[in-house]
């Protein structure tokens, strides 16, 4: 077996990124390094799906992973590059089918992250905000915090064009960030079609495309006096106090609206949009044109450059899929043996979301890969990152949440391989909560996940600071301090610490008797969890696959 | 993702955030342990019993019957709530800009106009099942309301269109102005132009007195432009007003002694008239009555009242009303694993979205025509008139005459005998799009939407194949398959009530088709070429209590129709709809009552309606 040892540059550059062997943590650049880096325009893409119902194994490709990094303190780390592990096969894996095998060299699939405590559904969890998912009282009671897509979007060295990120999404979306208040709460969709990005980001049509001439748009003015009618009207003595919430609302979307029309002064060549479709007025993940041309207008707003960081939610439509019953996610998250149209439950789920990887996801990678930077020469996909994560990796399941990166961030992060964080040695066969019952694998009745792997959160640390964030910028200290220093933890040993390494295992209970206190503690937990507090990313493979 | 009805098995525990308490009706307990809230417990036997005073908590199994005579929800005088600014939905908004662009242009150019500003924003959806509740305005919001109001702007402006919509404008309600000069207007002009644009997108009088004048601060949009830019500017600004796009009522009087209400002008009771029962914006009519009434007072208000009943824009609202309460949207779209069982079940028809879109507005219209026709809430559950028109639905329905454009009790096409009565058995509320008739999502839908019964979601450790279909058997109908399947624990102690309606509409297809046959499938899912009897015959008495059984879908129809469960339901829904939010079974108690005695006494549906308004509180603003 080639095992790869680790020294401190290895890890630094497999945990926050490396370009021309230099460690790659902002605070460790010199200061000429970091100008460099951050003039590199990066774009952040979070795509979020629901999968409750499905199975991760589908997103994985078949064979050994022979290589291994080991960190001091941790357990080892198996990895592999993904076109050794896809051979011949035409696809990656049944959800990550054949469309992404064109950037298997600009891909990092994460296997082996679990979330930190159980949940019926995870929401926002997976972009960095666990305290949204759906679980007890007590998380429920927690605070909400960004997504990384806000902490992004909202940082004017990152995405110097817009205020915030764009939010798209079918239904509804897994974007939270703050309002004017800096109360952090679930964003609506800025846009839900292809029209409404059209409509949004490219403010219908007034976003000049290459060669045309900015200008300020003619109602500027006006619409700086409708605002005043706004805040005479909220004014008025007989306004409610609930009125005023209604009306302070509207000013600051409307306040939006007013700061787009100030005139546009740069326009990045190549950048055309106009003659993107923007049909379908409703679409589900099995409308190929319809996702295809929402990801051909997110490409377009990245070359005519109106935002740099992006948000999509996609909520499986099921007026259009086989409900086995009434209700789509009864049918078949409560009943993951049924079969349908001759397929397990769990593979129609994953052929459903192979059905957004190849209708959304590969023609936006196919032109991020098109599209060049003229800073530096390099794609845009190369100088950003796609970050597709989802509800959770198995039905009712909070292990092995499979996640996928695309791209580089500039140099930041390599790529090209499975990577794989699972610890069978940490599965003492004890973790019997009641979601059990529902991840069940219909092969093996007695199967409860893969075990155990590392926090899901350590990799929002590799995207933040992958993007150029200082962790000045996104850690919080002040609340973590409940298992720090703690040796006497009846919830495992390995837990300690927790907020300095990141831990490994599910949290909680060494044995059943526990539950009670894994429910006593799991909003200390929760708190702890959010990507905020967690200090150590992951560890990634030194150099790039080929 | 979204909370519907459950399926096939189900028990008394929760399945994590799927199935919740129905917003619409507060007083549902969602444990399964108990029945519908804010009932009055009297009586003996029958469904889990509903609660107490303004309560809920039925006992599960329970034996209290309600009383049909004693009224349902508690009346408080002075009870809690407010009345908050509330953004008009994506329909009220079309439709008001609608009506203020017929006002201006004429009515050949108006339409494509107006779809021409509205296709080039991208109005959100409205999210609600009661599309009216939706509050939300998000960027998407902003900026699309920022394009059709540009668009509109700029259209109402352009070239000959302009003269024309400000000369109608000018007279919308004469001036001092007579004539208007287009490209330099005179200021007494300018105001006029401004007062009436703005009464009709504002919806009142602009106020003009010496600590605020809204005419000069609109006419500050001619201080530095003229003719069509700042006429365009004008109603750009107008169309964008705090209120135009929300329903405010900051205008209003104070009660002597009061802190807690304010006395709603004559100019916000129209507007609340017509917003409830038009979905739009006080015509001229309306605008008149409030202008030279008092709508606060009992005479002129009820005038208003009648005449906003009158018009032919209520039937928007009981349009919209059929859709919501019917969560029309929902009716599937063409599935089917199994296309061998779904054309022996469909046979002729051709199941498409276009099929689906006409069994939709079949049951939508439905709604109209009993409110026009002075129909009574029994007619939404018995009426045979056709609304069919087109060759697939009519086939579905064998009937062959179209149903006219204008329906009258003179000229309808009734629906063969005892086959198609109400809504309960038309497609729309049929279909199963899959092939399959479901007993169990029949039963369910009518259990929770129509009747407002309790029903729990499913265990959540159910064995594997629970939500499976029973398997095919050519020698069980369907009802004897779904019955068998459903007839074990812990099945069986909910199914044993929630099933039954479903077995009572038995006689229908997958697509909502009668049948007294149905085909029967071999045990690999083909239809053998042999057809079973249907029985449709039902035992009610373990869901109403009692000896009540049913022979058909007719005697179904009349049994739901006549239960104070159904009337209670409806009555809520109905509320809920009309006032645009979800109702409080304490704040809304006494109006409730009141419709629901109109509904158990007989009274036409419009009366039902009428009797939501004449509430004092409805000419009342609660802060």
């Amino acid at each position: 077996m080639n095992r790869t040892s680790m020294n401190r540059r290895m890890f630094l550059r497999g945990a926050g990124g490396a370009l021309l062997a230099i460690p790659l943590l902002p605070s460790l650049l010199p200061r000429e390094a970091q100008a460099q880096a951050a003039a590199i325009p990066k774009r952040y893409v979070a795509i979020w799906s629901n999968y409750d119902y499905g199975h991760s194994r589908h997103w994985y490709p078949q064979g050994g992973l022979p290589l291994t990094l080991n960190p001091a303190g941790e357990a080892a780390v198996k990895y592999q590059a993904l076109r050794a592990l896809i051979g011949s096969n035409p696809a990656l894996s049944r959800v990550l089918g054949a469309g992404l095998t064109p950037h298997l060299g600009s891909l990092n699939l994460f296997r082996g992250l679990d979330f930190p405590d159980w949940f019926g559904h995870g929401f926002a969890h997976a972009l960095g905000n666990l305290s949204s998912s759906q679980s007890n009282d007590e998380i429920n009671k927690l605070p909400m915090v960004s997504t990384l897509d806000q902490v992004l979007g909202r940082n004017a060295r990152i995405n110097p064009h817009a205020t915030e990120p764009f939010v798209l999404g079918n239904q509804t979306s897994m974007s939270y960030g703050p309002d004017a208040s800096g109360k952090v709460s679930r964003k609506s969709p800025m846009a839900t079609t292809a029209q409404g990005i059209y409509s949004t980001l490219f403010r219908g049509g007034q976003v000049p495309e290459s060669g045309q001439m900015a200008s300020v748009h003619p109602r500027r003015d006006v619409l700086s006096r409708v605002l005043d009618d706004y805040k005479r009207v909220r004014s008025g003595a007989q306004i409610s106090s609930s009125d005023k919430v209604v009306l302070d609302n509207a000013l600051d979307k409307l306040s939006e609206v007013q700061r787009n029309l100030a005139a546009q002064t740069t326009v990045a060549n190549g950048c055309s949009y106009k003659g993107i479709s923007t049909a379908y007025t409703r679409w589900s993940y099995d409308q190929p044109q319809a996702l295809k041309n929402m990801a051909d207008l997110l490409v377009a707003a990245m070359m005519c450059d109106v935002n740099r960081v992006f948000h999509f939610t996609g909520i499986i439509d099921d007026d259009y899929y086989n409900k086995s019953s009434g209700n789509f996610h009864d049918g078949h998250s409560h009943s993951p043996r049924t079969v349908i149209g001759g397929k397990l439950n769990h593979e129609y789920m994953a052929d459903i979301q192979g059905q957004l990887v190849s209708n959304f996801i590969v023609p936006l990678l196919n032109g991020m890969a098109a599209a060049t930077d003229a800073v530096n020469g390099k794609s845009m996909l190369y100088n950003s990152l796609v970050h597709f994560a989802i509800e959770s990796g198995t039905a009712h399941s909070f292990s092995d949440s499979p996640t996928l990166l695309a791209g580089n961030a500039g140099g930041a992060l390599t790529s090209g391989h499975l990577i794989d964080y699972t610890n069978p040695a940490l599965d003492d066969g004890t973790f019997n909560l009641p979601a059990e019952a529902w991840e069940a694998d219909p092969q093996s009745p007695n199967f409860v996940g893969y075990g155990h792997g590392v926090q899901l959160q350590r990799i929002f640390v590799n995207v933040l600071q992958a993007m150029g964030l200082a962790r000045a910028e996104y850690e919080r200290a002040d609340l973590n301090t409940y298992y720090r220093g703690r040796s006497d933890s009846s919830l495992g040993a390995q837990n300690n610490g927790i907020t300095d390494v990141g831990g490994y295992g599910h949290i909680g209970v060494a044995n059943p008797i526990q539950q009670s206190q894994w429910m006593m503690y799991g909003h200390h937990r929760m708190k702890d969890y959010n990507y905020n507090f967690f200090k150590t990313p992951l560890l990634m493979p030194p150099t790039s696959a080929a | 993702m979204r909370a519907t009805v459950w399926v096939l098995c189900a028990a008394t525990f929760g399945c994590e955030g799927m199935i919740g308490t129905n917003p619409l009706h507060p007083g549902d307990d969602p444990s399964g342990t108990g029945g519908r809230g804010s009932g009055v417990a009297t009586g003996g036997g029958g469904e889990p019993g509903p609660g107490t005073g303004g309560g809920v908590t039925g006992t599960g199994g329970g034996t209290a019957q309600p009383n049909p005579d004693v009224p349902p929800f508690a009346c408080t005088q002075d009870a809690p709530g407010s009345d908050t600014a509330h953004r008009l939905s994506r329909r009220q908004l079309q439709r008001t800009l609608q009506a203020f662009v017929d006002r201006l242009v004429p009515a050949a150019q108006a339409t494509p106009l107006l779809q021409a500003a509205w296709s080039a924003a991208a109005v959100p959806a409205e999210a609600e099942r009661y599309k009216r509740w939706g509050n939300d305005f998000s960027s998407q919001h902003a900026q699309s309301l920022f394009t059709v109001a540009d668009a509109l702007a700029t259209a109402l402006s352009s070239g000959t269109t302009y003269a024309a919509a400000a000369n109608a404008a000018l007279k919308l309600s004469p001036g001092t102005c007579a004539t208007l000069n287009t490209a330099s207007p005179s200021v007494d002009c300018q105001k006029q132009l401004i007062r009436n644009l703005g009464r009709r997108l504002l919806r009142r009088p602009l106020v003009e007195t010496a600590t605020l004048d809204e005419v000069e601060l609109y006419r500050q949009e001619y201080a530095s432009a003229t003719g069509a830019t700042a006429f365009s500017a004008v109603v750009f600004r107008l169309l964008l007003a705090p209120e135009s796009l929300f329903r405010i009522e900051a205008h209003e009087v104070a009660v002597p002694g009061r802190l807690d209400v304010l006395a709603l002008s004559s100019a916000a009771i129209a507007n609340r008239l017509s917003y409830t029962y038009w979905n739009s914006a006080p015509d001229e009519t309306l605008l008149g009555m409030a202008a030279s009434t008092d709508l606060s007072t009992e005479p002129a208000f009820s005038a208003a009242l009648d005449y906003v009943l009158a018009q032919a824009p209520l039937a928007d609202s009981t349009d919209e009303f059929m859709g919501d309460w019917l969560s029309l949207d929902k009716v599937p779209h063409f599935q089917s694993s199994n296309p061998a069982a779904f054309a022996a079940y469909a046979g002729a028809v051709k199941y498409d979205d276009a099929l689906r879109d006409q069994m939709i507005a079949e049951v939508r219209e439905l709604g109209a025509w009993v409110t026009r026709s002075g129909g009574t809430f029994a007619d939404l559950f018995t009426t045979d008139v056709s609304f069919a028109r087109s060759p697939e639905l009519m086939k579905l329905y064998r009937v062959t005459a179209a149903a006219p454009a204008a329906i009258t009790s003179a000229n309808a096409v009734r629906l063969p005998a005892g086959r198609h009565q109400g809504v309960l058995t038309r497609a729309a509320l049929l279909v199963t799009a899959a092939g399959n008739k479901n007993p169990v999502l029949r039963g369910a839908h009518i259990r929770r939407d129509i009747l407002c019964l309790s029903t729990p979601p499913p265990p959540a450790d159910l064995p594997a194949g629970s939500f499976d279909p029973p398997p095919y058997d050519a020698s069980k109908t369907v009802r004897e398959r779904y019955t068998e399947k459903t007839s074990v624990q812990p099945c069986f102690s909910c199914h044993v009530t929630l099933n039954t309606a479903g077995n009572a509409l038995s006689n229908y297809n997958g697509l909502g088709q009668y049948e007294d046959t149905e085909p029967a499938f071999k045990a690999d899912g083909t239809p053998n070429g042999l057809r079973l009897p249907v029985d449709a015959v039902v035992d009610f008495s373990k869901v109403f209590g009692g000896n009540v059984t049913t022979r058909d879908s007719r005697e179904l129809t009349d049994l739901v129709a006549s239960r104070p469960e159904t009337q209670k339901c409806f009555t809520q829904d109905l509320s809920a709809f009309l006032l645009g939010r979800a109702v409080s079974p304490v704040a809304d108690g006494c109006r409730m009552n009141h419709v629901y005695a109109q509904l158990r006494a007989g009274k036409p549906l419009r009366e039902a309606m009428r009797t939501l308004a004449t509430e004092p509180d409805f000419r009342l603003k609660k802060l």
